[in-house]
């Protein structure tokens, strides 16, 4: 009954969110920032967690699963879908390889920072694969703080807004790949690497299987709900199939939204499909998210300062290194680090899919230590991006936002 | 499509299920499977004319545990979690198809049909079962008074209809007119009287058959009120719906999807605190809730074709869903038991059809083509029957396993075949020409 209730309230917080978040109300300016992106769901689902309320306790999350997993699919898939090879092909080499690189370089500051560093801090039985979900989660900017400025001005700097923009889109490829790496990891926190041969045959016979099957009956010319209930099959079946392989569904998901972007003309219909339920999908991951927050102890909040310091060290060599390595390239500044501060909700769902996928203290541990990393960011962020665009003045965030 | 889709079914049977991730993938894998397979089957069946729904039953008959066994018990009961939502959408869609216009105008045809639908069935079937079943070695071993509980409750229970069959085939073939509204109106009213009268008849039977002659009195004077209450708070909750609508006017629909659910599981928690708090149990009756919810909504809102659009945007993959796990649940072992009994339940049930429909049409001045085929609308039957049956069976327990097979055997035959004949009579009735959706 308890976890009925959860699913029953869930439904309806992602319901309000979706109409009262990102609203303009006149609040202080952090709190409003935070409004705006929706952050106030993560605070909600700590309060609804096991330290406080204890609504979204552990076993209602254990039942709540099969919502979890549907959960994350449609998040890998919208996010795979989003990665048009045309439209990627259009884009200058330097631009592409400039968002892999910053992607690549944060992952590796916080991985490889956090393995060394964090054992120190938080006593972890599995540092390194510790260290790799914070460094995926790391990877991620986002580009809330460009949607929140003020429009005219960003037209004014059309290049380096761009590039932001391009940068914050595509990192997001590298978080999820070194995501994926950690399932065939031997000792990944489990005894064993997660997935085996036969469940990674399964998976891949089940990629392709189902877009065949997408395929043929998208040929049939589907109305909208016929496409809404083959959609939803689809994800349902293949975030079933990635649980029992032993694999992500997230990262399963958006290899299959990477072959339906990619393949016949449906795609627009799929994304219309899509949008409405993205905002409120997003919401509930917060939810899902803050539930599974357990401070523990202060060790994790300075770990998670130590892993924020290591993400802000890294996304600023990241682009230091851009503006070096492309220095042709258009928006390219030694500063542009300071625009991917902001946490891109991609990490947040490969968290999700960590602490249920990996369950124990280890992973609970780690979800703490990001979350709480996550605030830094979002409190960071604004300042940060004001910073970059500090000599002109009528892109500052933290002010009225059209 | 549906070789790949076994193969699939097939090869992951091989994967074992290990842990709570693992057995959440088990679900969900088992209701994806589900939902794509029955997509597939229905519109595989439908150059034969069959409805949609009819492969939704077929693939979950084939699905379930007494054929491909990719449905287990265990899965089909976790997943009826799908039917609250299912009958609170078909509930909303239904109400919001009746406008208070036509139900004045249709009013008094649609009661005389379930009045005389319910009277015929009632009579045949429990002269039937009364002084014919001794064919029948089922019955061989009860007393008179055992048998006679057992008539009277099995030819009340067979009078119930499925209004979420007939939602779903309506909506399929997109038919409309005064037929089809009378259609919807004398499966939801039947239901409705068939609620009403069953406490009444249970009550009988278990005075009857119990040792003590105890009667199980009170239930009955709280069952008025339970469904006024069950209206009236439709009523509100519709008009709640419609303020909302009108403030929000996008994407309404996952706020159905809650509100659906919502009502399930708060009459639920409302009956279990009324008896623990009062000691009566005070059940209002959700499908009800719906209902009055959905026709408040049609009848105050006018123009707009929001709430339409907000019931339907999910609706197809819950009644994919749901209606595949109703052909899971379907016992094929209780048909197998039963079957001639139950065939002849249902020749006899048809009759009863027939001949109410027939004398309600005489009286209303219908067309003599529809009086001779309407009662082909009204032979499916579905979940009341299964809710009563189970609480009858409860309650008499000395003839509760043969009232639930027989009941259940009944619901096999009548689901398979009922879908397929509404969709023919609406055809029939030239309310569904050139409507049909692709």
């Amino acid at each position: 009954m308890k976890s009925i209730f959860s699913l029953l309230l869930l439904l309806l917080l992602a319901f309000s969110g979706y109409h009262l978040t990102f609203r303009r109300w006149k609040l202080p300016v952090f709190a409003r920032h935070f409004y705006l992106t929706g952050t106030e769901f993560l605070f909600l689902g700590i309060f609804l967690g096991e330290g406080f309320t204890g609504i979204l306790d552990s076993p209602t999350l254990d039942q709540l699963a099969p919502v979890e997993a549907l959960v994350l699919g449609l998040i890998g898939l919208f996010f795979g879908m989003q990665l048009d090879n045309r439209k990627l092909a259009r884009l200058a080499p330097g631009l592409r390889l400039s968002s892999y690189l910053t992607g690549l370089v944060s992952f590796c500051a916080v991985a490889a920072g956090g393995a060394l560093v964090l054992p120190f801090i938080l006593p972890s039985a599995a540092p390194l694969s510790q260290g790799v979900v914070l460094g995926a989660c790391a990877c991620c900017s986002s580009q809330v703080g460009l949607a929140l400025a003020r429009r005219q001005a960003l037209s004014r700097q059309s290049s380096l807004v761009n590039l932001l923009r391009t940068v914050s889109s595509l990192d997001g490829v590298i978080s999820l790949l070194c995501y994926g790496a950690l399932f065939f990891l031997p000792g990944a926190i489990t005894a064993g690497s997660k997935i085996a041969w036969p469940g990674l045959l399964s998976l891949a016979g089940a990629l392709a299987g189902l877009l065949l099957l997408f395929l043929l009956l998208i040929r049939t010319g589907l109305s909208y709900s016929e496409l809404t209930a083959v959609f939803l099959g689809v994800t349902v079946f293949l975030s079933g199939i990635s649980l029992l392989s032993g694999f992500s569904p997230l990262v399963a998901s958006f290899f299959l939204g990477l072959l339906l972007g990619n393949t016949g003309a449906h795609k627009e219909r799929l994304f219309r499909l899509l949008a409405p339920v993205e905002k409120p999908l997003y919401l509930v991951l917060l939810v899902l998210l803050g539930a599974r927050f357990s401070p523990g102890s202060w060790a994790v909040l300075a770990a998670a300062a130590a892993c924020f310091s290591l993400r802000f060290a890294g996304k600023l060599s990241a682009g230091a290194l851009v503006h070096f390595l492309f220095p042709s390239l258009r928006g390219a500044t030694p500063a542009l680090g300071l625009g991917l501060i902001g946490q891109g909700s991609l990490g947040l769902a490969l968290l999700l899919d960590f602490a249920a996928g990996f369950p124990g203290d280890a992973a609970m541990q780690t979800v703490s230590v990001a979350l709480v990393m996550v605030l830094l960011n979002e409190l960071a962020a604004p300042e940060a991006l004001a910073f970059l665009f500090r000599d002109k003045p009528e892109l500052h965030t933290g002010e009225d936002a059209r | 499509m549906l070789a790949l889709l076994t193969l699939f079914a097939l090869w992951l049977e091989s994967l074992p299920v290990q842990g709570d991730w693992a057995r959440a993938g088990y679900l969900n894998y088992s209701a994806g499977l589900t939902l794509l397979f029955a997509f597939a089957l229905s519109r595989l069946i439908k150059p034969l004319g069959l409805p949609y729904i009819t492969g939704y039953l077929f693939a979950g008959m084939l699905a379930g545990p007494y054929v491909m066994q990719i449905l287990e018990p265990d899965l089909v009961r976790r997943l009826h979690i799908v039917d609250d939502l299912a009958l609170g959408i078909i509930g909303l869609a239904a109400g919001a198809s009746i406008s208070w216009k036509e139900m004045r105008r249709l009013g008094r045809s649609v009661m005389l049909t379930s009045i005389l639908q319910i009277g015929f069935i009632f009579l045949l079937l429990f002269s039937f079962t009364f002084f014919l079943s001794f064919l029948f070695s089922s019955f061989a071993g009860l007393s008179p008074k055992e048998h006679l509980a057992l008539c009277l409750v099995i030819s009340l229970l067979c009078s119930a209809q499925s209004p979420s069959s007939a939602i779903a085939v309506i909506d399929e073939c997109n038919a409309s007119g005064s037929f089809t509204d009378t259609v919807l109106g004398v499966t939801v009213m039947v239901d409705i009287i068939v609620i009403c009268l069953f406490p009444l008849i249970l009550s009988a039977a278990h005075g009857i058959s119990a040792p003590t002659g105890a009667r199980n009195g009170p239930d009955f004077f709280i069952l008025l009120p339970e469904l006024g209450f069950s209206l009236l708070l439709g009523a509100l909750a519709g008009i709640m719906l419609n303020a909302l609508m009108r403030k929000t006017k996008t994407d309404f629909a996952l706020f159905i999807l809650c509100f659906a659910f919502g009502v399930y599981k708060t009459s639920d928690w409302l009956g279990g605190w009324s008896e623990e708090q009062f000691g009566i149990l005070m059940h209002p009756d959700p499908l009800l809730i719906c209902m009055s919810a959905g026709f408040t909504v049609r009848n105050l809102e006018k123009t707009s074709t929001v709430f339409h659009d907000a019931v339907h945007r999910f609706s197809l993959p819950v009644y994919l869903l749901f209606f595949s796990l109703a052909g899971a649940s379907l016992r094929l072992d209780a048909l197998a038991l039963m079957w001639p009994m139950a065939g002849i339940l249902c020749l006899l049930r048809a009759t009863g059809l027939f001949m109410g429909g027939t004398m309600a049409g005489m009286l209303s001045n219908t067309s003599k083509e529809i009086r001779r085929i309407s009662f082909l609308a009204h032979l499916s039957k579905a979940g009341v029957s299964i809710g009563l049956a189970q609480l009858a069976a409860r309650s008499l327990p000395a003839v509760g396993t043969l009232i639930t097979t027989l009941v259940l055997a009944v619901i096999a035959v009548n689901q398979v075949i009922g879908p397929v004949a509404l969709k023919w009579v609406l055809n029939r009735a030239g309310e569904t020409e050139g409507r049909e959706e692709t």
